[in-house]
């Protein structure tokens, strides 16, 4: 009777432990996305006045916790948006576990958003990349910076081993390479990763108005 | 007769050493009224010289000098047949100026038929298009990994990609203006090193958490659930007996 009130203690507590960890992220994940959204605004309208009308709601708000919110910030390198999937993540300046977990990472080694080169960026197939199933030919894909947005378009999608390194290799035209893990559903380390090439439509960022709250 | 052929292959490769050599190594004297930019750098005005410091399969190593001999800015340059006419001193200016400022856009070399078109970093080649409606040749070091501080070293000079950037009308009217870059693919000749050994791992572990969570969730409240009626049970029966 005793070892069946520590049995069901212990279930409580690892229920409360791992539900409390993924809530955690998951409000993390929501709250480095809205961060990142009014990074690149505000980057945007200091880059055009015109845009401060757009921008000054935002200005004026007080800073909440200005320590943690500008150690957050140097992580966040910008925002990825493909809006007929609905997909709406931060771009973290890097891909460790941490920051997978916060958004998606850019591969340090690869072109910036809106550079001259292949900017490569990796998710979280059971996250930030899970719409991606459903990607197709021609979607557009917003990538956005302190900089500005730029727009890509997708031209394929492939699934290679973790050896082809050379999907980040630079083409004849500027891209974006996204990679996540697959299959979507697999339990445990998949074993092959799932490519979505994109190429730039302007290497000059478009107006604000492509970003979404 | 072979001998022959092979002393005149010896003769003639004497004799165009030198010319290559004279060639890579002939500067030009210039002057300007205005201050300038060439890529990475303003000129003041003043008089300068500009010479090629080295010769790649697809690219120029350019290096201005002030009047006084020192290094003013060294930047890279492609071998063009299109530039237009150009001043005595051979150097040729992008017509229209970007928010007021002047760019130079290359450098014909006397006696020879090509010339030396200079290539910017990717911001100012974005503008030199917009307002010059042509092609631009670019770089963007950040986006090879390399540092540009204030200008390439040699040996990333050699590494950077080079881009031709053009400025298009795009949309249903075209009336959007957009920026198109296409690689410069003349040689084609730079073996990309890989960015990383292998691709990324992205599986994260929340889902196993939240199934975890969820399980534990469901065994906790059926155990409690059992519990609790095995409580209510044993009340029962105590209640029973008490009557």
């Amino acid at each position: 009777m005793k070892s069946r009130h520590h049995v069901e203690a212990l279930l409580w507590v690892v229920a409360l432990v791992s539900g409390g960890f993924v809530l955690f992220f998951a409000v993390r994940g929501m709250e480095y996305r809205a961060r990142s959204s009014e990074l690149v605004t505000r980057s945007e309208a200091k880059a055009s006045p015109g845009l401060m009308q757009v921008s000054l709601p935002l200005q004026s708000q007080p800073p909440s916790q200005p320590q943690s919110q500008s150690s957050a910030d140097r992580n966040i390198l910008g925002r990825i948006e493909i809006p007929s999937l609905h997909l709406s993540a931060a771009v973290m300046s890097g891909y460790d576990a941490t920051s997978l977990l916060e958004g998606v990472g850019h591969i340090r080694g690869t072109a910036m958003p809106g550079g001259l080169g292949t900017v490569g960026i990796a998710g979280h197939r059971d996250t930030f990349f899970r719409p991606l199933r459903k990607i197709m030919p021609r979607m557009q894909i917003l990538l956005s910076d302190k900089t500005g947005t730029y727009s890509y378009s997708v031209d394929s999608t492939e699934i290679v081993t973790p050896d082809k390194v050379d999907v980040l290799n630079i083409g004849s035209r500027p891209g974006l390479t996204l990679i996540t893990c697959f299959p979507f559903d697999y339990i445990g380390a998949a074993p092959n990763r799932f490519i979505v090439h994109a190429h730039l439509l302007s290497v000059s960022p478009e107006p604000l108005v492509s970003l979404s709250p | 007769m072979r001998i022959l052929t092979v002393a005149a292959c010896a003769t003639l490769s004497l004799a165009i050493t030198p010319l290559f050599a004279a060639q890579q190594k002939s500067s030009t004297d210039f002057t300007i009224s205005s201050p300038s930019n060439v890529p990475g750098a303003t000129l003041p005005s003043g008089s300068y010289s500009i010479h090629v410091v080295n010769r790649l399969s697809d690219r120029y190593i350019v290096q201005v000098d002030s009047s006084d001999g020192a290094v003013h800015s060294t930047f890279l340059g492609i071998p063009s047949s299109k530039l237009p006419r150009s001043s005595n001193s051979g150097i040729v200016d992008w017509s229209n100026s970007v928010k007021g400022s002047d760019y130079l856009r290359g450098w014909k070399i006397a006696g020879m038929s090509s010339a030396v078109e200079f290539v910017y970093p990717k911001t100012e080649a974005v503008n030199i298009a917009n307002a010059n409606q042509a092609k631009v040749p670019a770089i963007d070091p950040a986006s090879d990994g390399l540092a540009a501080d204030p200008t390439l070293s040699p040996r990333d000079m050699k590494l950077v990609t080079l881009w031709l950037l053009s400025a298009e009308r795009v949309g249903p009217s075209g009336s959007a203006p957009s920026i198109k870059a296409e690689r410069y693919d003349e040689v084609a000749g730079n073996t990309q090193k890989p960015v990383m050994a292998s691709l990324p791992h992205t599986a994260s572990a929340l889902p196993l958490l939240w199934l975890l969570s969820a399980c534990s969730t469901f065994a906790g409240a059926i155990l409690c659930f059992f519990r609790r009626r095995q409580v209510s049970t044993g009340v029962a029966i105590t209640l029973e007996r008490n009557r």
